[in-house]
């Protein structure tokens, strides 16, 4: 799967989609294909403040559990409700219906975040 | 601790299962800063005098794997002993203290295993297994630890301490140095998504080809072989063959049933146990006649397994010597293929009219064409079937063959699956997988596995005692195992893992050793060793998730799931 071109990644395969001062926040292509089918997903409700670098939730797949961290500081706005019902959507559409959380950013966009062609270089190549 | 994004220490994350999720060839090995594999993190505690006395490891010494110290918590790299281990490519390196008893580690069961078997390699380092398995209740998931220490030292570390943050890694094991099987090539066109598991290459589940209708993954797979069939590569499984006059009085003296009463064609599930009951593995024993057999036992334990019928070779019995036999480690020239489900016998009688008749247990040998085949009527998934056992250099054109009939298309009886769906199919089917419901550690009658055990073999007319029989029976006579093995469902969708602790009320009474979300039952299920007071059916006790978060459980008897 292509990488998108309109967001930034870090390197602990989340992907921060920035429109205004509203990013939306979701996992990529390759984590969900090294996690593999996905079971379960719990975000922190909507309302809760977050710092940059904060756990924000756990995603699980048949094989593991693992947390989603918070690559920007801000309020959690929106939760993707539709993931509780059919997490698959994550293995389907990683960067579409699968989006995890949006925040409404108090600070700055965030450090070390890379742009899509330097993930594709690290990590989906 | 696995999952994605392991490199970072902080990153709280952690496994089901012994699956390791090295990525696809190229790019896992990146994702996994410079290859290697994490087995898990770890503390060390170190005496506080040595801190100033530890030279520098000598440079050639610092290899990729080890006990990796964090910058942070240790600038320089651990120096002492070091051990490969060959079978794993686990290197470990140790402190110097370690060996002299002023140092222990603690980690988890998969990985203490291997550091066992490292300090196995050499004895000449002088490390004992001998802390008891206890909780970390630091831990988020109050974790079940393990020590190591040096032998003959008193058990605690006494004085004061430090503590230091690790984590054990294998050896960087590029893409090359995995062992291929001999369907490399067969997985990689039917889109297999490759990982590393014990220092093999094989597929963790497939994104099947259009050919398939596309599709594939871990739970589709599932569903694929409880609803036709599919077909799995087991070949990275030991195959041994043991023959000659003392070939039938070596196994009985090696494993937990008898083998005298087999018959030809006959195969036994049974267990290898250590002198004090544990579990050295669990195996299949094949009987061809009165001097030729065959075990089949788990990847992981290949090497453990051969030492170990090597040590009973040389060693003999009080009934005599052993050593008119030979053991011969066919694994790497031959394949393994389980085809499993409900409708694999109506495919396989099309080529075959008497391996449909075969009764359970049972095997046949089978001359088709230039192929020499080993069919028997088992299987790890709960369902009909067989598994295979055949010349590595004929098996792409015996998978081309059965695959002929079976599709390939959208609706093809059976389809490529790989060891995820594996992993999900026993677990339905209550079965035990090596490293999780069993290990060295916890006795064999815990288990469960009583049709597995003999206990009183040697009073047979031919009887020969096997190593371990008197450790379970001594624990038999007094009043049995303290815990039992059982089946939980829990509420809701969370997965339990591997070591998560089982609580009734606020009181520990077991650990969590395999879990899944069903993709049969669409519940989620787990198994555990629970105290035998709560390990009666529908009990209700409750799993701890960490961060003061419990989900409420039932115990149930196993299996979860029984083909009808």
């Amino acid at each position: 799967m292509t990488v998108p071109t309109d967001r930034s990644f870090t390197s602990s395969h989340e992907w921060l989609k920035i429109e205004g001062d509203v990013a939306t926040l979701g996992i990529t292509h390759f984590a969900v294909n090294e996690l593999t089918d996905i079971t379960f997903v719990e975000m922190k409700p909507a309302g809760e403040s977050v710092s940059a670098g904060d756990p924000v939730g756990e995603v699980e797949s048949v094989k593991a559990t693992s947390d989603v961290y918070a690559p920007v500081g801000g309020e959690i706005i929106e939760v993707n409700d539709a993931l509780s019902d059919d997490p698959s959507l994550l293995n389907s559409d990683p960067y579409g219906k699968g989006w995890l959380i949006k925040i409404k950013m108090s600070g700055g966009q965030g450090d070390g975040l890379m742009d899509a062609a330097a993930y594709s270089a690290a990590y989906d190549g | 601790m696995w999952g994605w994004g392991c490199g970072e220490p902080e990153r709280r994350s952690h496994c089901a299962t012994n699956l390791v999720f090295g990525g696809a060839p190229g790019s896992g090995q990146r994702f996994l800063h410079g290859g290697g594999r994490q087995l898990d993190d770890v503390d060390v505690a170190l005496a506080k005098r040595q801190q100033n006395h530890a030279p520098r490891m000598p440079h050639h010494n610092r290899g990729p794997g080890a006990l990796h110290m964090r910058k942070d918590t240790f600038h320089r790299p651990m120096r002492g002993l070091r051990a490969i281990d060959e079978s794993a490519q686990v290197l470990v390196q140790f402190h110097k203290s370690i060996r002299n008893g002023l140092a222990r580690v603690k980690c988890k069961a998969p990985c203490f295993e291997h550091l066992c078997r490292c300090a196995d390699l050499m004895p000449q380092a002088g490390i004992a297994r001998a802390l008891q398995p206890g909780i970390d209740r630091e831990h988020p998931h109050g974790v079940r630890f393990y020590g190591l220490r040096g032998a003959g030292c008193s058990r605690t570390l006494s004085g004061r301490t430090r503590k230091i943050k690790g984590t054990v890694m294998t050896t960087t094991a590029p893409e090359s140095q995995l062992t291929h099987s001999p369907l490399h090539e067969w997985h990689v066109q039917h889109g297999a998504r490759m990982v590393d598991f014990v220092g093999w290459a094989l597929p963790i589940c497939y994104d099947w080809p259009e050919t398939f209708g596309g599709g594939g993954g871990i739970i589709e797979e599932h569903k694929q072989v409880r609803a036709s069939g599919g077909v799995f590569d087991v070949s990275h499984m030991g195959r041994i063959d043991v023959k000659g006059r003392h070939a039938r009085r070596l196994l009985e003296r090696m494993v937990s049933r008898r083998i005298s009463d087999m018959t030809e064609g006959q195969c036994r599930y049974a267990l290898v146990l250590n002198e004090r009951g544990g579990v050295r593995d669990d195996v299949l024993v094949y009987r061809f006649d009165d001097s030729e057999f065959m075990v089949v036992c788990n990847g992981a334990n290949r090497e453990k397994i051969l030492a170990h019928t090597d040590a009973i070779k040389a060693q003999g019995t009080a009934n005599g010597a052993l050593d008119a036999c030979k053991i011969h480690d066919k694994t790497r020239d031959t394949a393994m293929v389980a085809v499993q489900g409900p409708k694999v016998m109506d495919l396989i009688a099309k080529v075959s009219s008497e391996v449909p008749t075969l009764k359970r247990y049972r095997f046949v040998e089978k001359n088709m064409l230039i192929m020499k085949l080993l069919v028997s009527r088992t299987g790890y998934t709960g369902e009909n079937g067989v598994e295979v056992i055949l010349p590595a250099k004929v098996v792409s054109m015996a998978m081309k063959m059965l695959l002929k009939d079976a599709g390939p298309d959208t609706n093809a009886i059976v389809k490529p699956c790989g060891l995820g769906a594996r992993d999900t199919l026993r677990l339905e089917a209550g079965m035990p997988l090596y490293g999780h419901e069993l290990d060295e550690d916890t006795d064999a009658l815990a288990s469960g596995l009583n049709f597995a055990i003999t206990l009183d073999k040697d009073q047979d007319e031919r009887g020969e005692d096997a190593i371990g029989l008197a450790a379970l029976r001594s624990i038999q006579q007094a009043g049995g195992p303290k815990q039992h093995l059982v089946g939980l469902i829990l509420e809701g969708k969370r997965t339990a893992r591997q070591g998560m602790a089982v609580r009734a009320g606020d009181k520990t009474i077991g650990r969590i050793t395999s879990g899944c979300l069903s993709p049969t039952l669409g519940q989620s299920i787990a198994m555990a060793y629970v105290d035998v007071a709560h390990a009666t059916p529908n009990e209700t006790v409750q799993v701890d998730f960490g961060r003061d978060r419990t989900i409420e459980a039932t115990t149930t008897a196993l299996p979860f799931y029984k083909s009808t």
